[in-house]
């Protein structure tokens, strides 16, 4: 599991240094996400959005980054504000 | 609920944007009265109901909303929105301890009224952050950072 997470953030950095907006960005961006998982839920909020933002600006919607969009911005905090949680 | 009523989640925090509605979105939006099912993970269980109850009844392609999902679509549009559940329910629970009145432990044991109180103390009433990091089953980390003012 630490594996995968370090090759995924590694590849993450190539990614960020080579400056590409790509779908593959958008999954290991997701990847770490779900590595991180539940451990940073602070860092785990900052990559899924990233990973959503970039998702719609490509319109990339296999994988779960574009359905992140509703969850993130939508319905969580209406559930919030409504004290439903 | 109108965007208008939104408001920040916490002290200090933005409020989250509004994004467009998606695919998945309008899988859940389809379900209307039904969303605090997509409040927790048993949501998309229901989901996998109602989409399971509509496809044994036709071989055609299933209307959820303005989505179509033709055989082959619907388990990874299910498998996506279950991994985009449980990165929201994560990103949840850390929205929720700062809450006033939430706690985890028992009825009784605990008012919740700690770390909203402490978050309030270090972020109204003196410009700093309160960041938490945690693991399941180790202590938690909390960085107070305070802004420094030259006397």
């Amino acid at each position: 599991m630490q594996d995968t997470r370090n090759a995924l953030e590694a590849r993450l950095d190539a990614l960020n240094r080579a400056g590409e907006e790509t779908t593959e960005k958008v999954d290991v961006l997701i990847g770490i996400v779900e590595a991180l998982l539940p451990n940073n839920p602070q860092r785990t909020e900052r990559l899924a959005q990233e990973a959503y933002d970039l998702a719609v600006r490509l319109s990339y919607q296999q994988g779960p980054a574009y359905g992140l969009g509703f969850l993130l911005n939508g319905i969580g905090t209406a559930y919030h504000n409504m004290g439903a949680y | 609920m109108s965007p208008a009523e939104f408001r920040p989640l916490r002290s200090g925090a933005q409020p989250h944007r509004r994004g467009p509605l998606n695919d998945l979105g309008i899988v859940y939006a389809y379900l209307g009265d039904e969303e605090r099912a997509l409040a927790d993970h048993h949501g998309s269980l229901r989901i996998r109901e109602e989409i399971g109850s509509r496809q044994s009844q036709s071989t055609t392609p299933i209307h959820l909303g303005n989505l179509y999902l033709r055989q082959g679509e619907i388990e990874p549009a299910l498998d996506n929105l279950h991994r985009a559940l449980a990165i929201a329910e994560a990103i949840k629970v850390w929205e929720k301890i700062f809450e006033p009145f939430f706690t985890t432990k028992p009825t009784g044991n605990g008012t919740g009224l700690g770390l909203s109180l402490g978050d309030d103390i270090v972020t109204k009433g003196h410009g700093g952050t309160l960041v938490v990091e945690s693991k399941p089953g180790e202590d938690a980390t909390f960085v107070i950072t305070l802004p420094v003012k030259t006397l």
